[in-house]
């Protein structure tokens, strides 16, 4: 299950996607909005994506994990639009048969999908400044191992 | 539209669609435009002319060197910030 939405994200719905009685571990990441950046204070975040590319973006990074965990199951979603401190960016939602793949697969996902998912947030400081905010400078979709 | 010429929809994202003022936009082009100097035509000359760029036609990414075809759907895309 892979979702891009401008709704609040519900993570149960994802966890309930992944879960499997052939698998023994179950982790969900939540992202959520922190109060602030580097010790200044951030009121909100607004995120963008484009849909039409993120998705294929979650389901090659999800062929890529399959390579080293092929029983893991997985649920990614990232929300859109303004979110107050708090609220839940981005759910990944995974399953393996056991723990140790478990804790690697969700580390790989949401390490790769900072790296590449074209989605792009915007930070609002409390003081009323923001700007457009990456990952890394040169973080641009589709680098990486693919 | 003269043979010569191109109609191709650009989509924006981030600081580069703040700066345009719109989600996407037609324009007409020259044939044999690649999708790195309608990047430069469109952005070169302002404040975000060194930024780095990615490039999606129709929705897959591409080389900064393809050519665009009447049609198209260009997306420029700016370093991600998801998650």
């Amino acid at each position: 299950m892979f979702e891009i939405s401008p709704s609040t994200l519900d993570p149960k719905r994802y966890r309930d996607a992944v879960e499997h009685h052939s698998c023994g571990a179950l982790m969900v990441f939540e992202g959520t909005v922190r109060d602030n950046f580097g010790g200044r204070p951030v009121r909100a975040l607004v995120y963008q994506a484009y849909p039409e590319l993120a998705l294929p973006v979650m389901e090659q990074i999800t062929a890529e994990l399959h390579r080293t965990h092929p029983k893991a199951r997985v649920a990614i979603a990232h929300r859109t639009g303004s979110l107050s401190l708090g609220e839940v960016s981005m759910v990944i939602a995974v399953a393996t048969p056991h723990r140790a793949g478990c804790y690697e697969a969700s580390r790989f996902l949401i390490e790769a999908l900072k790296e590449r998912l074209p989605v792009w947030k915007k930070e609002i400081f409390a003081d009323g400044d923001a700007h457009w905010k990456a990952n890394d400078p040169d973080a641009l979709p589709g680098a990486g191992s693919a | 539209m003269a043979n010569d010429r191109i109609r191709v929809t650009l989509k924006t994202f981030a600081q580069l669609r703040e700066l345009r003022g719109v989600d996407s936009e037609e324009l007409e082009l020259p044939s044999q435009t690649s999708v790195a100097q309608l990047f430069d035509q469109i952005f070169g000359a302002g404040p975000l002319a060194k930024l780095p760029v990615a490039f999606a036609l129709n929705h897959a990414l591409v080389p900064p060197n393809t050519e665009l075809r009447d049609g198209d759907t260009l997306a420029l895309l700016p370093p991600v910030g998801g998650g």
